[in-house]
């Protein structure tokens, strides 16, 4: 390796923590106090200051000591996080990325221009020669807690720091129910909370619900009881010694988080879930309620099947268990390799190949009849079989990743345009073809904007409109079959019907006399130069970009759909297939030409006498439900006589079953999906193609569109 | 009636509440002022829990006044019943109601 291959190993490095970092940055804007945020941002800062140095990138290096004193400063507790403390972070990581990408006079020291960037970091965060230390507003806790602490200073200090760089710290749910005659015995519970609270962080929940009314009330007895959650590198035996001496009289049960997770436990484990296991909920009662619009929790509490303090603790069990198992699978990275993605696309090429090609050997094979040579070529496809679905689980990545990425644009542009925005994201652990997820960037920065811009209000409206000041777009995916919804959510103005309709006209979308349905209109928003707001702003508002939507959706094959509730929010929900290589697919042959429908829309298949056609109606019987058909002869022109028994495919089209009419249905097909082409774009009811066994070319049908084309026709 | 309270601790724990029981059986309105209130413990918030389902029972108006001394928000931050400082009896009012 070269010194630049050195460098250019260091700048990807580089790029993957300065990710990492805003990520991080984000977080611990929300939770100020998480200790581990804290070593995490300043670890980022103190390698890329290290490795630049290495490599002789005095200007990046130079710039990255003095953030890096900043944050030692913070880490140390000399200042405090603040929205100033995190947005000039994020500024100074922008800077590090603007000289990573430009490496051009990286050996020169850091210029005047971020030298005086740094001094107004440090003006604005109180950093300076004395440090003064700034006094935390939800800090008066800790500040009275040194007040009155009966442990010496020093040894106090030596614990917290002994926390503070240990290597491995765990999170233990700690339920302690101290006997009734506690305060008798001269215990004091709160004096124990405090001595957990020195190991390390310390989330505590009370249960109140045992103190009777005041008539059967017995003042001297203890009838408050805890749950504790610790997050410390402090043995079990350490926290059991703080209860030793109330042990024998008190209920204390101790658990590692840790313990209550394996590879089964998902990854976000549902609130329910965590009610039904803790017995505080039926698993019957729990299923009654699911699948209602509404938040579970707000639900049971409103229908007083779970008390306040059952659903809190049920929450920070969620919160905790969910913080342990990302320490976990950041623990599991480790163990990885870093490879490019055009290898892993060339692989996936090489394996659509040897599936076409075992098609092939499989056909011949066959005109052989020669058994031994079928079986070993049967062997062969099932293990091309299996190196598809590994080759393709390769390329699947969470969406997380993407999905944190919109926090920073939400925070800038919120403040840009003086409004209050909080972006919720939920799913990030769903999995998607990373081309997939490449192409879904823009457009989701494209709704999300226009959400931010069109959507939510400024707070003095919000109040008026009687909502929370901080709107809400919440990001969710799901996945469901061999497709994906992805949903972008917001609590604002929704669709203005009228507005959209009026513009578009005016820009000659559309005839002022045209009968649109709401849908309809929703959707001229995504037409090329549309845009409804009268001002441009740099957000949005110049009638580019929500037509990016709309292509980028067709280059995935995913659909869009716009729902809009008038002065309560708008939801716009992608459809997206799972992965653009290879999908499983039902072949079928309609006079001399092949087809293949994607399987995941099948829902059966039957054979169709035309002689039982009841009149010229395209209508079937299916499972005593009559269902619309369409003729595929028909539909493609082909030449040729219907045959007598023809076979028709039952697809699964918006929850809407519809009959497919073909000559023949041949049977499942590994289908390597090849694009046609910018020719063939216009072609109706084809998607793509795929190379058969033969040699010959099927052409992969897009069955929505042939069912929204006949019901066109129909109408 | 107007009694003084200067603390709500384990010690004088019976006596406050013989106290809030004869308040809430003569009084239709209660106005804990908090500014005497030097220090409570966990028994004391215990007290003022039971008293406020009490009078929630027997339908009396209870209003908490003037601010938590430094010990009393201690307690009430050290046992997680808030999250955040709490510096006035009329918020802490309205968590204890919520319990």
């Amino acid at each position: 390796m070269n010194e630049d291959q050195f460098i250019e190993t260091f700048k990807e490095e580089a790029l993957e923590l300065l990710g990492n970092l805003e990520a991080a940055l984000l977080d611990l804007e929300e939770s100020p106090q998480d200790k581990e945020l804290l070593s995490a941002v300043f670890r980022v800062m103190h390698t890329i200051k290290g490795s630049a140095a290495m490599f002789g990138l005095e200007k990046i290096s130079g710039f990255a000591h003095e953030v890096e004193s900043i944050l030692s400063a913070l880490r140390d507790g000399k200042i405090t996080v603040s929205k100033e403390l995190i947005g000039h972070t994020l500024l100074a990581r922008d800077h590090i990325l603007g000289m990573l990408e430009a490496l051009s006079g990286a050996a020169d020291p850091v210029p005047d221009s971020l030298l005086q960037f740094l001094e107004e970091f440090k003006l604005a965060v109180g950093f300076g020669a004395d440090s003064p230390k700034q006094v935390v507003k939800e800090g008066s806790a800790a500040d009275i807690e040194s007040e009155r602490d009966e442990a010496p200073a020093h040894t106090r200090e030596a614990r917290k720091n002994s926390v503070q760089h240990s290597e491995k710290s765990e999170t233990w749910q700690i339920v302690f129910k101290p006997g009734p005659e506690m305060f008798r015995r001269g215990g004091n519970p709160l004096g124990l909370i405090q001595e957990l609270r020195s190991f390390g962080e310390l989330v505590v929940i009370p249960v109140f619900s045992d103190i009777p009314p005041l008539t059967e009330f017995e003042p001297e007895e203890c009838r408050t009881s805890w749950f504790l959650y610790l997050t410390t590198s402090v043995s079990e035996n350490e926290i059991r010694d703080v209860f030793i001496f109330v042990e024998d009289y008190s209920s204390i049960k101790i658990v590692c988080l840790e313990n209550l997770i394996d590879e089964n436990t998902p990854v976000h484990k549902k609130l329910g879930e965590i009610l039904v296991d803790s017995g505080k909920l039926e698993r019957s009662t729990l299923e009654k309620y699911l699948g209602s619009q509404r938040k579970i929790g707000e639900i049971l509490v409103e229908e007083k099947l779970v008390s306040h303090t059952d659903l809190k603790v049920a929450l920070e069990e969620q919160k905790q268990l969910q913080k342990v198992q990302k320490a976990k699978v950041a623990a599991t990275d480790m163990s990885t390799i870093r490879v490019k993605s055009e290898k892993l696309d060339l692989l996936m090429g090489l394996v659509g190949e040897l599936v076409t090609v075992h098609a092939r050997i499989l056909e011949t094979s066959k005109n052989t009849h020669n058994e031994e040579l079928i079986s070993v070529v049967e062997q062969f496809g099932r293990l091309t079989d299996d190196l598809r679905s590994n080759t393709m689980s390769i390329r699947m990545v969470p969406i997380g990743t993407t999905f944190s990425s919109f926090k920073r644009l939400v925070r800038d542009l919120s403040v840009e345009l003086g409004k209050k925005v909080e972006l919720e994201t939920d799913g990030g652990e769903t999995e998607l073809d990373k081309t997939v997820i490449e192409k879904l960037n823009d457009p989701l920065i494209h709704i999300i904007r226009n959400s931010l811009d069109h959507g939510i209000e400024v707070p003095v409206i919000r109040k008026e409109r009687n909502k929370p000041e901080c709107g809400i777009i919440r990001l969710s995916a799901l996945q469901t079959g061999a497709s994906v919804y992805i949903t972008i959510e917001d609590d604002g103005n929704g669709l203005d019907k009228d507005a959209i309709f009026r513009k578009a006209v005016r820009n000659g979308l559309i005839q002022s006399d045209d009968v649109l349905t709401d849908e309809e209109i929703y959707r001229l928003i995504f037409a090329a130069g549309f845009s409804t707001k009268e001002t441009v702003s740099s957000v949005s508002g110049r009638g580019v970009g929500m037509d990016v939507v709309n292509r980028q959706m067709e280059m995935i094959n995913g659909t869009v759909s716009i729902e809009s509730r008038p002065l309560k929010g708008s939801t716009i929900t992608l459809k997206i297939p799972l992965t653009l290589a290879i999908i499983d697919g039902l072949l079928v042959r309609i006079q001399g030409s092949y087809f293949v429908v994607p399987l995941s829309v099948v829902v059966g298949c039957m054979e169709f006498a035309q002689s039982k056609q009841v009149n010229d109606h395209n209508i079937v019987i299916f499972h005593d439900k009559q269902l619309p058909f369409v003729n595929m002869r028909e539909f493609f022109d082909l030449p040729g006589e219907r045959q007598a028994i023809e076979q028709i495919v039952i697809v699964n089209i918006k929850d809407q079953h519809v009959g497919i009419l073909v000559d023949q249905v041949i049977g499942g097909n590994q289908t390597v999906i090849k694009p046609l082409g910018k020719l063939f774009k216009q072609a109706e009811g084809v998607s793509s193609g795929t190379i058969l066994g033969d040699g010959s070319v099927a052409l992969i049908l897009d069955v929505e569109q042939i069912v929204d084309f006949a019901e066109k026709d129909e109408a | 009636m107007n009694k003084k309270i200067s603390a709500l601790t384990i010690e004088n724990a019976s006596m406050n509440k013989e106290l809030f029981l004869a308040l809430l059986d003569n009084e239709h309105e209660v106005e804990l002022n908090f500014s005497g209130i030097q220090d409570m413990d966990m028994s004391g918030l215990q007290l003022l829990i039971s008293f406020m389902k009490d009078a929630e029972k027997k339908q009396k108006k209870v209003v908490f006044t003037g601010g938590l001394s430094v010990n009393v928000q201690r307690t009430i931050e050290l046992c997680g019943l808030v999250e955040h400082s709490c510096e006035q009896a009329a918020s802490l009012a309205q968590i204890l109601r919520a319990v």
